[in-house]
């Protein structure tokens, strides 16, 4: 049993590394705007069928994953538009457009799940041996998160960024230092859910094909994988906040496996997975301490 | 100079509960002036504060800040000549940041924001000035969480903030009304050098008639969401919180309270 898991942890890492990309899309919103943000469920399948069906239509990849990021984005930018000038609550808006991306899905590649083949994939543009080595695919996935990282580190280090925190620290004085709320929520949830679209677009590109039900508990999974990173990285610096995602989905991947290799169903995971989350979320109120984990 | 013309605002206009907090305001500030507002509970002078702000659009009049018409302009476009201290601390700073990540945000107020580095070198040392100016010892604490300062310290750190780049007009919401009263006087004290200092217009909502009475350069009384009487430097030369409550039959728990106190 436990040498099945270990054969699974190279796999495993590669699985976990591109849903860092979500647990981070999870976070930006929810943690540095303080708006709890569900588009992930839609972004991420979205940005996996719009790269499946330029791929498979002959688009370079590189312009294909770029598109995609970019579709992303855009739904982000949606539910953004639908909560702060509909007044509709972030969460319902997210569900809304993750809802109507699905048919958008449907549309974009004309079937429910295509085939991409490793030849069209980014991975092999780069180089054929990368689909074949899964040692290359860990660098290569370790060095595009940690690249994405730092990147984000750097961003939340300017002018923009700061302002970001100050929106989701303290919604009445942002427009008093003159902050305008709205473009600031708007380009928060466009960079989560391009990151979440990223992720789509590269799950279809290790695993080889596109699903429209691919985005289906991503969510969760992603707000798993932040808690774990906060209890372990802690979130008192904005470094440590966006490191968390990221050490929390490789860890709680592992963990997964890890249940899965020692004779878990498959089938009950998302629940023990929804109970874990809703245990982290109870466990402040339950023991009387006064913060919770996860809110603010 | 500041001009208000004309400002009307009501609430839930159109509905049973209408109501109207301003019934057009009238008020000129010349440049540096120190405009004391003073009334009772309800009669406006928030929502004064709020429109010149832009928190809330008038319905009705215009507002005028050096030549420029600002009538429509929303809060946050206005803030880059509008600044503006809460009465709450918390509204005031955003607790989660440090001492210094406030400041730069409240630097970006006037300079516009972009894809430079949030905090350098000069810029810390543009804060440690302008913080040792206060004399509360936040000068030493730039990398400090806001949330762990006490509530006057909040409220240093929100005057800082505000006057950082002088504003065309600095609002003051009873900004010391939620201190204890010995903070409550450090944090006035530090106001009132700062105002003094860059010469700032100034509009200050007040309870406190002997603030209003001492720090002042006029004194504006409002009821019923209007300005009801406009008492300048030489007029004010004399006159006491007994005089003001009297003269103004001023019903306001909160004042009659702080006459009654013995002096």
């Amino acid at each position: 049993m436990i040498d099945t898991f270990i054969n699974l942890v190279p796999i495993t890492l590669v699985q976990s590394l591109i849903y860092a990309f979500v647990a981070l899309a999870i976070m930006i919103p929810f943690r540095t705007l303080a708006l709890p943000d569900l588009t992930v469920e839609g972004s991420l399948p979205l940005g996996g069928c719009v790269a499946a069906a330029l791929l498979t239509a002959g688009l370079d990849p590189w312009s294909g994953t770029a598109i995609a990021i970019l579709a992303g984005a855009a739904a982000g930018m949606m539910t953004a538009l639908i909560h702060l000038y509909f007044q509709v609550p972030s969460l319902l808006a997210g569900i809304l457009v993750a809802t109507m991306g699905w048919s958008i899905n449907l549309r974009v590649m004309a079937m429910p799940n295509k085939a991409v083949p490793a030849e069209l994939s980014l991975f092999d543009a780069l180089s054929p041996a990368i689909l074949l080595d899964i040692r290359l695919q860990m660098a290569l996935l370790g060095a595009l998160v940690c690249a994405v990282l730092i990147g984000l580190i750097a961003f939340y280090r300017t002018e923009i960024g700061l302002t970001l925190c100050c929106v989701g620290a303290n919604a009445r004085l942002a427009p008093a230092l003159g902050v305008s709320r709205r473009r600031y929520v708007i380009i928060g949830f466009g960079l989560a859910n391009a990151l979440a679209a990223l992720a789509g677009a590269l799950v279809v590109q290790t695993q080889g094909y596109a699903d429209v039900t691919m985005g289906f508990g991503v969510l969760v999974n992603g707000l798993a994988a932040l808690i774990i990173g906060e209890a372990i990285v802690g979130r008192s610096t904005i470094t440590r906040q966006l490191a968390a995602p990221v050490v929390g989905s490789v860890i709680y991947y592992q963990l997964v496996s890890l249940g899965l290799a020692t004779g878990l169903n498959p089938s009950d995971l998302k629940f023990l997975t929804g109970a874990f989350v809703l245990v982290t979320l109870a466990l402040p109120l339950i023991t009387g301490r006064s913060r919770s984990i996860v809110g603010t | 100079m500041i001009t208000a013309s004309g400002l009307r605002k009501v609430f839930n206009r159109g509905t049973a509960s209408a109501l109207v907090a301003t019934a057009g305001v009238d008020l000129a500030v010349a440049t540096g002036e120190f405009v004391a507002v003073i009334g009772g509970n309800g009669a406006g002078k928030s929502t004064l504060l709020n429109l010149l702000a832009g928190t809330y659009l008038c319905d009705d009049g215009t507002i005028v800040i050096d030549g420029t018409d600002v009538t429509r302009m929303p809060e946050h476009v206005r803030a880059a000549w509008v600044a503006r201290i809460f009465q709450d601390p918390m509204l005031g700073t955003a607790a989660s940041l440090t001492v210094e990540e406030n400041l730069t945000l409240a630097l970006m107020r006037a300079q516009g924001r972009g894809l430079r580095p949030a905090l350098t070198a000069a810029r810390r040392a543009q804060f440690r000035e302008s913080l040792s100016g206060l004399r509360l010892g936040l000068e030493q604490r730039l990398g400090t969480v806001v949330s762990t300062l006490s509530g006057g310290q909040r409220q240093a750190l929100a005057l800082a903030m505000a006057t950082l780049t002088p504003p065309k007009l600095l609002l003051l919401d009873e900004h010391t009304a939620a201190l204890d009263p010995r903070t409550s006087e450090l944090v006035m004290e530090a106001t009132v050098g700062i105002v003094a200092k860059a010469g700032l217009t100034t509009l200050m909502v007040t309870h406190n008639m002997e603030h209003a009475l001492r720090f002042a350069s006029r004194i504006v009384m409002m009821d019923a969401g209007r300005v009801v009487a406009d008492i300048g430097s030489a007029e004010k030369t004399g006159l006491g919180v007994g005089d003001l409550v009297e003269r103004f039959r001023i019903r306001d728990d909160r004042i009659v309270l702080q006459q009654a106190r013995p002096a």
